[in-house]
């Protein structure tokens, strides 16, 4: 046996982590192994900032993050990019080193109408197979949404619809998108579903379509265009004029869903709507299953009991039952479990729109945080290994000065957490004692379920960053400390928000939605990509 | 594994059944806002906002 591999056991391989070294070690084994740096074992994640080089004046900064793996676990990044001097937007895209020592490329998504530069942010970002698939809007004129493809080397294989490149809701009406409403493709790119918002005027309000696309060619598969029964599909308040969002979507190989903080005066006011459907969306809002929650308790009031910004990730698992489940994750505000982070998975192969079950709530301690947090956000969906056996999500605290993040890692099925790290990032120059918020808009985890990645956009003492912040850590939870990197300081160490097991979910009929009937594509544009000199920081 | 809800099999697979689907309010549009929300901005059009209902008040959702 070779030493530091087993500690002098026979038996099965005991591995040396950062913080543990299993077996029995003869004290010369013990040296030997500190002296190679066998044990402790080298923290094997890291955290690095991201400064895409497109706009780097005082004041320009980065927002709306995005991280993707390929399917060969190549680690892709993308941001929208602001130049504030010029009130003008463009995306970056960068290929990451895995060890995270540095880029592999960097890049800068232009988009021209006309030879004319486009103000666009770049706010979706999936990898499927080998392939790039990037959504956004444009902020200059009449916004607009727009959706590409591109290959590995970033080289546009399609862009927009076959009726126009500009996507909208209503014709004329602006239209939005945001890391929420975005581009969703399912992992074998049989099925996308491109989701945006705009201004209806029938409505007088902006909300959500929903729209099956072919990720071969981009175009919709409305039977418009393709004389087939795939319908998009819109949702609304109501009364309308208080819109219809989206706040968070998913899909796998087989279904896809959604979850909106929706306002409805038959149910109390706000509330949650949530709803699935294959991932073509067969037969519109007619072959939906869409309802209403809300995370009061069991048969409790929906009156003012929501959550702020639910989100949805979908079980990795294919075929039946495996590919109808979700994992959604709930901020809640109001009631008895006001500002708790609430996780349930959903089985509506078996229980229908009431299928909720394995709830488990974590309560914010304040103790963990320099400053008096009392509440979690969501602001990314949670995501699962490839075994669906254990999922992780992370939360935002509200604490302000400075805010948190919380990282866990939870067993839904057995109603555990497993563990939870909390993420602190300011600054090394001004402290953390400002206002200092981390927006980590997407989780990714690797193909072999060693390795869990994350990227947010930052405000630190009360200033957008150019910056973004991206971390590859270990799923044991090993490499608690303090990192400097470049500028900042990122402190990642165990936090102890309170966790509870039990179902707090109350269900009803009388969601809103229906087929959209009013959207348009139109514009021809041109994409130009190059290669700005970036910043990448590794601590 | 046979489900209450979805067809799956044939050319329905993946369709929810008859009965399945609750129902909704498709058919009962209501416009206008309700009683205490304050008017959307005179910019709305352009612009989105949204409601927050914490703030009590409309939340510019673009830069």
């Amino acid at each position: 046996m070779t030493y530091g591999e087993n500690g002098s056991v026979i038996g099965p391989q005991n591995l040396p982590t950062t913080s543990a070294a299993p077996g029995v070690w003869s004290l010369g084994e013990i040296a030997e192994s500190v002296r190679d740096g066998i044990w402790p074992a080298p923290f094997r994640g890291w955290f690095a900032t991201w400064n895409p080089g497109i706009y780097t004046d005082t004041g320009d900064a980065s927002s709306n993050p995005q991280i993707a793996l390929d399917s060969s676990d190549n680690i892709y990044i993308s941001c929208s990019t602001r130049d504030s001097s010029a009130s003008m937007y463009t995306g970056a895209i960068a290929k990451v080193q895995s060890n995270g020592n540095g880029l592999v490329n960097n890049n800068r998504f232009d988009i021209e109408s006309g030879g004319t530069q486009e103000s666009i942010r770049l706010m979706g970002l999936e990898a499927a197979g080998t392939n790039l698939y990037i959504s956004g809007d444009q902020m200059d004129g009449t916004g607009y949404a727009w959706r590409a493809k591109l290959n590995s080397s970033y080289a546009v294989q399609w862009f927009g619809d076959t009726a126009g490149d500009e996507q909208y809701v209503q014709s004329g009406q602006n239209t939005y998108a945001n890391t929420d409403m975005k581009l969703y493709v399912s992992p074998d790119e049989v099925s996308a579903i491109h989701v945006y918002y705009g201004y209806l005027t029938a409505f007088s309000s902006y909300n959500a379509i929903m729209m099956p696309i072919d990720p071969a060619t981009g175009f919709n598969m409305n039977p418009t265009t393709s004389s087939t029964n795939y319908y998009p599909v819109e949702i609304y308040a109501y009364p309308t004029s208080m819109g219809g969002y989206i706040n968070g979507a998913g899909m796998n190989n087989g279904r896809f869903a959604y979850m909106s903080r929706a306002y409805s005066n038959s149910y109390g006011g706000y509330n949650v709507q949530y709803g699935e459907v294959d991932d073509g969306i067969y037969s519109g809002w007619a072959g939906m299953q869409s309802a209403r929650m809300t995370p009061t308790g069991s048969g409790g009031s929906f009156a003012g009991v929501y959550a702020n910004s639910p989100k949805i990730g979908p079980y990795r698992a294919t075929g039946t039952p495996g590919e109808y489940y979700w994992n959604g994750l709930l901020d809640v505000v109001g009631g008895t479990y006001n500002g708790t982070l609430y996780i349930s998975k959903w089985d509506p192969y078996t229980g229908g729109y009431s299928g909720w079950s394995l709830g488990y709530r974590y309560a914010v301690n304040a103790a963990d945080s320099p400053a008096t947090p009392t509440m979690f956000n969501c602001d990314s969906a949670p995501i699962n290994d490839s075994t669906d056996t254990y999922t992780y999500f992370i939360s935002r605290d509200n604490g302000s000065t400075p805010t948190q993040n919380y990282l866990f890692k939870h067993d839904v099925a057995n109603q555990a957490n497993v563990w939870q790290r909390k993420i602190l990032i300011y600054k090394t120059a001004d402290g953390y004692s400002g206002t200092n918020n981390a927006y980590f808009r997407k989780l990714a985890i690797d193909s072999s379920d060693e390795f869990i990645y994350g990227i947010a956009a930052i405000n630190t003492n009360g200033t957008d960053q150019q910056e973004c912040v991206v971390f590859k850590l270990p799923v044991d939870g090993d490499g608690s400390g303090t990192y400097t990197v470049g500028d900042y300081t990122i402190v990642y160490e165990a936090s102890t928000a309170t966790g509870t097991a039990g179902d707090i979910l109350t269900f009803t009929t009388g969601a809103d939605g229906q087929n959209q009937a009013t959207h348009t594509s139109s514009g021809t544009l041109t994409q130009t990509v190059t290669q700005p000199t970036a910043t990448w920081t590794k601590g | 594994m046979a489900s209450d809800y979805y067809y799956t099999s044939g050319d329905k697979a993946g369709q929810l059944k008859p009965g399945a689907r609750p129902e909704t309010n498709s058919d009962d549009v209501a416009t206008g806002l309700p009683e205490g929300i304050p008017p959307q901005p005179d910019d709305h059009e352009s612009t989105p906002y949204r409601y927050d209902p914490v703030a009590g008040a409309w939340v510019k959702l673009i830069d």
